[in-house]
């Protein structure tokens, strides 16, 4: 097996607030091979954003701080580089794409100049050429007469072309791996299933590892290679993306499965829930994280904690009852 | 045939847009376009599309929160739309909305209590020992406990702010609850929740929803009648089985196809929908603009010249008893 292009290792971030830290990240380790796909599943507030953020060292701070951990790119720790050195890796080895594409771009300048300046700064080229380069990339992603489309605002164009301007400017340096951050949940379903393609398509073109960040099961179905389920901070369960669907072993990921609707299920169709809400990190409980949730809950689970363990076939679950499978 | 408690018919809602000097109407919005549908007493009618297809417009004005440009609504037998300010504001109290973000839709400076008793304070209904009583019943029926009444919207999370719309709307006991996206702001496991009470409710109280989501899977769960709204028009109606099982409308099939993940959830042996259609190009245009003829054409792949023809919508065919497209060339 290839050696992963990101690893993240044992990775703490807290938020520093006045009643204490919030334990955002709590000791999440994960991998990505250079042309896979990991997703990052959970629901608000578990952390999956706040893990994508400290990859990129792009943590407020404060109040955020990143306390222990490695990032490793091809071998090299980001958490060490300095800041002129990690903004070479922001952009240029590593790229992100964020939730909301009109928030993300400048509403002053045109589209073209701004994939352009993604150009030239990671990129010994003359201005014209980085506006011929934009250009090119605007037509990769997907733009009709590219040329046209480079000279408008951002405010002239849809969310879907948006969000394909963004991954444009995100590809400006080739990167080798790609953070996206809910990518499409801003977008109508028809124009979601358009950038998933072209996201897929273009990291088989390049190769790139991509990090999906989501809290969409049905996304992850379509094009995670992996998946990895956080709950307040932590990894609790990690596997292949078919395994992990048909025969989710962590009760927290079997709920949120259940829990969802599906295209398939007749009319009326009672859904499982997941009574309560997510515990509060500042205080989080002391065993299981997700002991006051769960239905199979034991009196260890509220006084131990339970390690990431492998289960073999490249499973990990973080659950004292080893998952009971269904 | 049950009754139906609401008879929708032809239903516009147009707003002109001015501009120039002397803000002359330069164009008109067709938000909607000319629906038609019915919602079955103690049914659920799911309406579903993608965002701007016209789809909460349609739902504000059915509530005469917007003033309809023409067609008829008849409610519980009578004509909604024809009645004056005060019968008006009479016959609301039988129509409720729940909306979908329950951040902005509760006062911040209220308890609680207060915004759950409000439509009671407005309507004069009881004495104010009563309202206390009825808001502590509406509580407890929501889920939420007692002490909630003195609270705050702040001190709750996004699911029991929700489940305090629930019983604002609950309040005036109405026939009919128009929900908006009532969950697309919660979380996953959080919706689940606020879902099995909503038909919980509908058991308990008899209560007739429209359910408005652009969440196919979410409409179809809820709703045993389904429309499809593309850009004001309904372009199909019928049992959710039926338009999911064999839709007709290439619209429909496309929105079906970009569900995202369809296809490793199920199993072919409990497969219930259709097979995938050919993904959408393109983007939904503008209603300020809408295409001519049908509406549709520009991303349709089963689009003919005769579907192009300005002023020739398209045919409505009834393919199957109760379900029905707007399309000239359906879908076998």
């Amino acid at each position: 097996m290839d050696e992963p292009t990101l690893v993240v290792e044992d990775l703490v971030t807290w938020y520093l607030t006045e009643r204490g830290p919030i334990h955002a990240v709590d000791g999440v380790s994960l991998a990505v091979q250079r042309g896979e796909t990991l997703a990052l599943v959970g629901e608000s507030g578990c952390g999956k954003s706040a893990t994508a953020l400290s990859i990129m060292r792009l943590i407020p701070s404060p109040p955020g701080l990143i306390v222990s951990g490695r990032v490793l790119l091809e071998g090299r720790n980001l958490l060490e580089l300095s800041e002129p050195d990690m903004c070479k890796v922001r952009g240029g080895d590593i790229s992100m794409i964020f939730q909301e594409p009109m928030t993300s771009l400048n509403p002053v300048y045109t589209v073209g100049f701004q994939v352009a300046e993604a150009i030239l700064v990671h990129h010994k080229v003359s201005e014209r050429e980085a506006d011929k380069e934009a250009v090119e990339l605007l037509d990769r992603v997907g733009i009709a007469s590219p040329a046209r489309r480079a000279k408008d605002y951002p405010h002239q164009m849809s969310g879907g072309m948006r969000q394909r301007v963004m991954i444009a400017m995100a590809l400006a340096a080739n990167p080798k791996v790609l953070i996206a951050d809910e990518p499409t949940t801003a977008l109508d379903v028809t124009i979601q299933s358009q950038i998933l393609d072209l996201i897929r398509q273009l990291q088989q073109e390049l190769n790139m590892g991509v990090l999906l960040i989501t809290h969409d099961f049905g996304i992850v179905a379509e094009v995670a290679d992996r998946v990895a389920v956080m709950y307040a901070g932590q990894i609790v369960e990690e596997g292949s993306t078919g395994a992990l669907l048909e025969c989710p072993t962590h009760p927290y990921t079997r709920g949120l499965i259940s829990s969802v609707p599906k295209m398939d299920d007749p009319t009326g169709t009672m859904l499982y829930s997941i009574e309560g809400a997510s515990p509060n990190l500042l205080d989080p409980p002391t065993g299981c994280r997700f002991a006051p949730r769960c239905g199979e809950a034991r009196t260890e689970c509220r006084e131990c904690r339970p390690e990431l363990e492998s289960t073999g076939d490249g499973r990990r679950v973080r659950c004292l009852g080893g998952g009971d499978r269904r | 045939m049950k009754e139906a408690l609401l008879e929708v018919t032809d239903l516009k809602k147009h707003y002109p847009v001015t501009g120039g000097l002397f803000r002359r109407t330069v164009g008109t919005v067709r938000a909607v376009d000319g629906i038609s549908f019915d919602v079955e007493k103690g049914s659920t009618f799911g309406l579903a599309g993608e965002s701007g297809c016209g789809k909460s417009t349609a739902a504000r004005t059915i509530l005469r929160l917007e003033e309809p440009t023409s067609g008829s609504i008849r409610f519980n037998g009578e004509d909604f739309s024809a009645k004056g300010p005060e019968e008006l504001r009479l016959a609301r109290t039988d129509m409720q909305m729940i909306f979908q973000d329950p951040y902005s839709s509760l006062n911040p400076r209220h308890t609680v209590a207060k915004i759950i008793s409000e439509p009671l304070r407005v309507h004069n209904i009881g004495t104010h020992a009563e309202q206390k009583e009825r808001v502590r019943h509406l509580l407890d029926v929501v889920g939420l406990p007692t002490d909630a009444a003195e609270r705050y919207p702040y001190e709750f999370s996004g699911g029991q702010r929700q489940r305090v719309g629930i019983a604002r709307a609950l309040a005036m006991r109405p026939k009919l609850i128009i929900a908006d996206e009532p969950v697309s702001s919660l979380d996953v496991s959080i919706r689940a929740q606020i879902l099995n009470l909503l038909r919980k409710l509908q058991d308990q109280f008899g209560l007739t929803y429209i359910f408005i989501a652009h969440d196919l899977a979410l409409v179809k769960n809820m709703s045993p009648q389904i429309g499809i709204m593309y850009l004001g028009h309904l372009v199909e109606t019928g049992p959710s089985g039926q338009v999911f099982g064999s839709p007709a409308h290439p619209y429909t099939q496309a929105l079906i196809a970009a569900v995202p993940g369809a296809g490793i959830w199920r199993r072919d042996k409990d497969r219930t929908t259709a097979k995938p259609a050919a993904p959408l190009t393109g983007d939904v245009p503008s209603p300020l603009a809408p295409p001519p003829g049908c509406p549709f054409h520009p991303r349709c792949p089963r689009a003919k010249p005769d579907c192009m023809e300005p002023g020739r919508p398209p045919r409505e065919v009834e393919v199957a008893p109760g379900h029905r497209v707007a399309c000239n060339y359906p879908v076998e």
